[in-house]
């Protein structure tokens, strides 16, 4: 196949970025930082029939989203996420699953020196197989070491390289002594859109129990606000109940009135050390290590935390 | 509750804020200049609708995250809620005034159609895909983000450029860096070909002659300008403008449209550097950037919020921008 000139390949270039916004509703803004070629192949070929990746000049991609922007003005969203070293991740299908395939792309890569570190690296307490006259790459490092038999001993686990940190030359020099590999790279989500919307990538793991946390906020909030105005509502109704069993708990005690469940509060109150001895005994079984003690343990938990939730102590006092 | 009946129900509720973000996005103002415009009550009372937007997102999508599904009653008074919040989001935009500024208008009803968009998709996930999709959880997450962000949303005119400046000083920041690699590699690997996979190859359409190299001097001389134009911009709005006078607040309007015309002119101008280069095509993307940055030069001098101090880097960029642009010519007419 002949190969085109350059200007005709430039015109088809826009040619097909504008066919691909035409064809893909979704797509991913990507970091390529440290992603070499070869890896970009895997991943294209990993995307196959589910994504096309787009690399190129920014500029020209900018160039072919605004001469785009007629027919979809959404588009705009794109232009500022568009920097540095990006490329966009054409789909059309589930967002989650391309993002899966992306993720599991990643390739491991050596600290090397001045790159930021994407994870926190740390050295595990280990015999190395280094002879002596390495010594100093560690005393540099302030790693604690010793020699066991003609080789250096790392004696405590090193905490090298905090995330987000620059990776210095003596880090970098020391784990690949050790061939010690910690980063992984791929290609990194920054912005996901999807028909006109851009929005952060931790948007695609939310789960029902975000639903739920975020609902319970509103429901507490109902509920501080019914009981502080003393009107009642479903929500404030079991706090209420809370605090009027308290109240009677309290009469029960200060007086010689009793009740069924005020008998245990009382009798505690009566002789704490009976309690204080009981203690240790239950306590004891448990640390012998039986599973049968364990079981009891678990069993006797979970109607102390089912009477939290119901009455919710504590909440509104 | 009969399955159809809830559709039917999610299907009006998409229809009626479809119809809210198309007045949104095309309706103008109600509120008549000249009524006092009380800021801090505005911004606080639209950060509640937010919220209570984002509130009721999240009943209406747990309601449909696991069977069983709402009664028909149920379902009416979410929807009615969606409803009312909405209606009470799209009159408080409407109050904003456009004496505020239009920039700031724009920005607040990208805010208003972004919450209001991720309901109807909420809305429709539920409606076509049943409960519990993915999808119904995205587009909740899209509404609290929406409404999550407010805070940092402009309230007044002043942010509100200060943001298009940003945007605009990052794309340009981004297209002299991009430029400033190629040269520095040669023009080699132009990661065109990366569209399809392909390796690119070195051949004399692939690098600049050494007439081109020359030429790219003074063209990277007047990228350099159109960065250091947009950060002394945004940095004399963010110190001496202030949205107390209705004419500062024009002024920086003009100033956003012509700082609009400066990013895509610099991308054009970047682009037409690779190789081969196209003299009349680089000529005439270099005159729209230098007469762009003659054009907001020349306005920014005459702003109110322009003091004295600022008409030294004025006349500074104003020369920079003639002999890069005397340069280029110099270049081209000896090229051609």
């Amino acid at each position: 196949m002949v190969k085109e000139d350059r200007s005709t390949w430039k015109s088809n270039y826009f040619l097909k970025i504008a066919q691909l916004l035409d064809e893909y509703p979704k797509c991913f803004i990507v970091n390529a930082d440290n992603v070499g070629s070869k890896q970009m192949q895997l991943i294209r070929a990993a995307l196959r029939g589910k994504g096309v990746v787009l690399m190129g000049k920014n500029t020209m991609m900018r160039k072919a989203i605004r001469a785009h922007l007629e027919k979809n003005p959404d588009l705009e969203r794109l232009l500022p996420c568009i920097k540095q070293n990006v490329g966009i991740v054409f789909l059309k299908g589930d967002l989650i699953e391309v993002r899966d395939i992306l993720l599991a792309n990643k390739v491991k890569a050596p600290a090397k020196a001045g790159a930021v570190a994407p994870c926190e690296v740390k050295i595990p307490a280990q015999a190395t197989q280094l002879g002596p006259e390495k010594t100093s790459f560690f005393q540099a490092l302030q790693i604690p070491t010793k020699i066991t038999r003609g080789t250096i001993e790392i004696l405590n686990e090193v905490n090298l390289i905090k995330e987000g940190d620059k990776v210095g030359l003596s880090e970098s020099t020391l784990l690949n002594m050790l061939h010690i590999s910690p980063f992984y790279y791929g290609l990194l989500i920054q912005n996901v859109y999807d028909n006109g919307t851009i929005f952060e990538p931790a948007i695609l793991d939310i789960k029902d129990e975000d639903l739920r946390e975020r609902f319970m906020l509103g429901v507490r909030n109902i509920a501080a606000l019914s009981l502080v105005i003393g009107y009642p509502t479903v929500a404030s109704a079991p706090h209420s109940m809370a605090n009027g069993f308290k109240r009677f708990l309290a009469i029960a005690v200060g007086t010689d009135y009793t009740f069924k469940q005020a008998e245990k509060t009382k009798e505690y109150l009566a002789d704490p050390s009976k309690f204080a001895a009981a203690a240790p005994a239950a306590a004891a079984p448990a640390a012998g290590g039986g599973k049968a003690a364990a079981k009891k343990e678990e069993k006797k938990a979970e109607p102390e935390s089912e009477s939290d939730d119901d009455m919710g102590f504590g909440l509104f006092d | 509750m009969a399955e159809n009946s809830y559709i039917e129900l999610l299907h009006n509720l998409t229809t009626n804020l479809a119809i809210a973000v198309d007045q949104v996005k095309g309706g103008e103002t109600k509120e008549k200049d000249g009524i006092e415009f009380h800021a801090d009550d505005y911004w606080n009372r639209l950060g509640l609708v937010f919220k209570a937007i984002a509130h009721e997102a999240t009943k209406l999508s747990l309601t449909f995250s696991s069977p069983p599904l709402p009664t028909a009653q149920e379902c009416e008074s979410l929807v009615t809620g969606v409803e009312k919040t909405t209606l009470a989001l799209v009159s408080l935009y409407y109050r904003l005034p456009k004496s505020q500024g239009l920039r700031l208008r724009k920005s607040t009803q990208n805010a208003v159609v972004n919450v209001i968009q991720g309901i109807i998709d909420l809305a429709k996930a539920v409606e076509h895909n049943g409960c519990g999709s993915s999808e119904q959880l995205q587009s909740t997450g899209n509404v609290w983000n929406g409404a999550d962000i407010f805070p940092q949303i402009p309230k007044d005119n002043r942010e509100a450029v200060l943001k298009l400046i940003c945007e605009a000083q990052g794309m340009a920041t981004d297209a002299l860096q991009e430029i400033q690699e190629a040269v520095d590699s040669g023009g080699i690997g132009d990661d065109l070909d990366e569209l399809l996979g392909e390796d690119v190859g070195s051949d004399n359409e692939n690098t600049w002659s050494d007439r081109d190299k020359t030429l790219l001097g003074p063209c990277l001389g007047l990228l350099k300008a159109s960065k250091s134009l947009l950060k002394k911009t945004k940095d004399t709005v963010k110190k001496n403008a202030c949205c107390n006078s209705e004419k500062i607040v024009t002024q920086l309007d003009d100033l956003a449209d012509n700082i609009d015309r400066l990013s895509p002119a610099i991308d054009e101008f970047a682009s037409s550097l690779y190789p081969p280069l196209h003299y009349q095509t680089l000529n005439e993307n270099g005159k729209a950037v230098y007469q762009i940055h003659g054009t907001i030069l020349d306005f920014i001098r005459k702003c109110e919020f322009v003091t004295e101090n600022d008409q030294q880097w004025i006349d500074f960029l104003h020369k920079a921008n003639q002999h890069n642009w005397d340069n280029i010519n110099t270049h081209l007419n000896e090229v051609s």
